[in-house]
């Protein structure tokens, strides 16, 4: 086994771990033995490893993404349950599962699928996962004039204009997020009703993004209504922003606030 | 409504944090990190009930999620790869100051530059310390080709946080 054989075999070792499974990572550790320039390298890259193996340990999940997948989960079965299906709980499962694996497909196929969609389906999508994943907010006010300074200071879009509908509804906070490189701010409301789950702290959202150029994005003066996931979204461009609704409930809870 | 799968719940709070760092570390994008997490549970609430085997779950899960990947990476793009026979380049020499500079957000950017056949096989060398053997199942590869890939991800990703913390791209030979 040559030097650089040896290496080859070594990037296989995991610190830690028995190295059994691999007789070449075996011959490889041996020929340390004999070789001081070898070991030297192999004692760096094992300093290497468990400090890659951290990195990757340090990737954590955003907040409310367990209780997202369970309370999926619970509106499926409550929609099963309150369908009146006659069916077995195993067909409907799978009829749920099914349906929603066509449905996700046929938007993958449409939009692209994989990877960032760059279109304003795309953005919806995008958006409305951060709201409902999200509760967490960088600041929590009543203030509208905190919140435009806050996203100011961070060079996040401040100068919005929201309908006036909108206004009337109390704010609770901000937060942020990107798109593409572009810098989404995240305005927060709470409508209250009907009361909300332990934990969560808005149910009405408005984004708001500078100069978008997207595919589908909204013509002059249109306003795209449309469902994703659990939320109700409208969407519509002015002065050169995209603004994003987004509210839980039916399309009527989202049109008293256009 | 009150825990109506308590089973499910626990399944879910028990490996949705790694099922979402193996997603993360194939594409990278939280949104999709968490479709993905999201969609593997929900065909586990479809299909989980075929599973004999119950020490497979974690497994099952794992493999689930990496096909739900392929087929997206599938429909979006098409990316070209060859197995390479060996590494054609000298290994890199790791300076103990490249260790020091080493974090999380520097191991996945690096992670991004790896090529996308290798990533997967990569992530799961370090995320969970998966036998070869289960490394296999989960991607469906042989073994020998785990082994390989491994190599050759473990020698990109070492390649560039090399060549990152030197602060500009330089090719192995040189080093």
């Amino acid at each position: 086994m040559t030097t650089e054989e040896a290496k080859e075999a070594l990037l296989r070792y995991r610190p830690g771990r028995p190295s059994g499974e691999d007789p070449s990572v075996e011959e490889a550790k041996a020929a340390c033995e004999r070789d001081e320039a070898l070991r030297a390298w192999f004692e760096e890259h094992c300093r290497l490893q468990v400090a890659v193996k951290d990195g990757f340990r340090s990737i954590l999940p955003p907040a409310g993404l367990k209780e997202q997948i369970i309370s999926e989960r619970r509106a499926a079965l409550y929609t099963e349950k309150t369908g009146g299906w006659k069916r077995s709980r195993v067909v409907q499962f799978t009829g749920v599962a099914l349906l929603t694996l066509v449905v996700w497909g046929v938007m993958s196929q449409r939009w692209g699928g994989g990877g960032e969609e760059t279109s304003l389906a795309g953005y919806r999508k995008r958006m409305v996962g951060f709201a409902l994943r999200t509760y967490s907010m960088e600041l929590k006010t009543s203030k509208i004039e905190d919140i435009r300074q806050h996203l100011a200071r961070r060079s996040f879009p401040s100068a919005f204009r929201l309908p006036p509908s909108v206004l009337e509804v109390p704010v609770v906070g901000c937060g942020s997020t990107r798109w593409q490189d572009a810098k989404v701010s995240m305005i927060c409301f709470l409508r209250g009703e009907p009361p909300l789950a332990s934990g969560v702290e808005s149910d009405l959202w408005m984004f708001v993004m500078d100069g978008p150029n997207m595919k589908g994005r909204p013509r002059d003066q249109e306003i795209v209504v449309e469902k994703v996931n659990r939320l109700w979204t409208a969407t519509w461009e002015k002065d050169g922003k995209l603004y994003l609704l987004a509210t839980p409930g039916e399309e009527a809870d989202l049109r008293r606030w256009l | 409504m009150a825990d109506p799968e308590p089973e499910f719940e626990a399944l879910v709070a028990r490996y949705y944090a790694l099922l979402y760092q193996f997603a993360f570390g194939l594409t990278r994008a939280e949104a999709d990190a968490c479709d993905l997490t999201q969609q593997t549970f929900l065909i586990w609430a479809s299909k989980g009930h075929q599973l004999r085997d119950a020490s497979k779950v974690k497994t099952w899960l794992f493999t689930t999620l990496h096909r739900q990947f392929l087929e997206s990476q599938r429909r979006s793009k098409r990316f070209v790869h060859e197995e390479i026979g060996t590494i054609e380049h000298a290994l890199p020499t790791v300076s103990s100051g490249v260790v020091e500079r080493v974090d999380g957000s520097k191991v996945l950017e690096a992670l991004g530059r790896v090529d996308p056949v290798y990533r997967a096989a990569v992530s799961l060398f370090y995320l969970e310390d998966w036998s070869y053997q289960e490394i296999s199942e989960i991607l469906d590869v042989p073994l020998g080709t785990v082994k390989s890939r491994i190599s050759r991800g473990v020698h990109q990703l070492q390649k560039m946080l090399t060549e990152g913390s030197t602060g500009g791209r330089r090719e192995i030979g040189e080093m």
